[in-house]
């Protein structure tokens, strides 16, 4: 079976390191960008199957990525991440498409079928 | 004057929504972190078993602090979205739990010991949680000022017949401090001040002779 390939986008570069670890040792193809602009230039070059992004960074947060993927490229699935899981901008990335949204900090299990269930799911 | 009090009010908000934002970022570094060691630890060999439970307790220890100060992140967001919408669901028996930590000066000072009760499910019903959390701890202090040293405080919430929310504070050696007849001019106008706190949000207080008890009602609908 195919590894999952994931992109993981956080602007804690500690967190999004250790996180692409955890992922890798639970078999995920895993890449990391610390900001938005390097992640969609990181998409442009290697398509992945799931995106999973800090909702709140700066410049491009996860809510513009989701909004610019669903227009670009939208096969992609992304998962957003957040400390405020009821905030106005989770109901916006919702809306906008995105799969789901975990709080940090995070459940792995919780991130791990969420990432399986986005790469088998047609978000079209 | 109270147009300077609502601007720092907000500002405070923002200022806590930030540290419990930043807070979190930091607990969720450090919960990968942690786990991570659990994962690397979990394959490694069985080599010095002893030196891997040690590992393993101070991992399991520090995921236990992790969530500690998770749940306090989670409860500054509740304070500080309440500059957003006042009124919001809200779970009394999390408000109920800040109470020990608020009554730490006069533990220390009084050795009062305090027992918290409060059900298992959650007690959710609409409300603000600042001014309710204002009057619980009000109330708490209130009745501390009239212990003994070294007495106890059962703070117990439950659910009224029919409708509302009750939480009672009970010290069972302040029967006679709780007269007001006995009152000094400042413990009247701290009772008053309770009283008009309470009524601003549609809560009632009162005082019960045997056992000695202060009671707070919230006339509001469970959810």
């Amino acid at each position: 079976m195919a590894q999952v390939k994931v992109l993981l986008v956080d602007d804690e570069n500690d967190f999004v390191t250790t996180l692409a670890r955890r992922l890798s040792r639970r078999n995920f193809d895993v890449r990391t960008a610390t900001n938005g602009h390097l992640a969609l230039q990181m998409i442009q070059e290697d398509v992945p199957d799931v995106v999973v992004a800090d909702l709140h960074m700066p410049e491009i947060d996860g809510t513009e990525i989701v909004g610019r993927l669903r227009f670009l490229y939208p096969d992609v699935q992304v998962v957003l991440l957040t400390g405020e899981p009821w905030g106005e901008k989770v109901k916006e990335a919702l809306q906008l498409g995105a799969l789901g949204c975990l709080e940090k900090p995070l459940n792995i299990s919780e991130l791990t079928d969420l990432i399986r269930s986005a790469a088998a799911s047609d978000p079209a | 004057m109270i147009e300077m009090e609502i601007r720092e009010a907000e500002f405070l908000a923002r200022v806590t929504d930030m540290v419990a934002h930043e807070l979190r970022n930091v607990l969720a570094t450090a919960k990968e972190y942690t786990e991570h060691m659990e994962d690397v630890l979990a394959a490694a060999n069985s080599n010095g078993i002893r030196e891997k439970q040690l590992l393993q307790e101070g991992l399991a220890a520090i995921r236990g602090q992790i969530s500690r100060g998770s749940n306090l992140a989670q409860r500054m967001n509740l304070f500080s979205h309440g500059q957003d919408s006042p009124e919001s669901e809200l779970d009394l028996n999390e408000l109920v739990e800040m109470l020990e930590p608020l009554s730490k000066p006069f533990s220390r000072t009084k050795g009062l010991k305090m027992n918290l009760n409060h059900p298992v499910q959650p007690m959710v019903m609409v409300g603000h949680p600042l001014r309710i959390l204002m009057i619980l701890s009000g109330c708490m202090d209130f009745l501390a000022s009239l212990t003994e040293p070294r007495d106890t405080m059962e703070i117990r919430v439950s659910r009224r017949q029919g409708r509302g929310v009750m939480v009672s504070f009970t010290s069972p050696h302040i029967s006679k401090g709780i007269r007001r007849e006995t009152w000094a001019p400042i413990e009247h106008r701290q009772w008053n001040e309770l009283e008009s706190l309470a009524a601003g949000i549609h809560a009632r207080i009162g005082l019960i002779g045997e056992p000695g008890m202060l009671l707070v009602v919230f006339e509001t609908e469970w959810i």
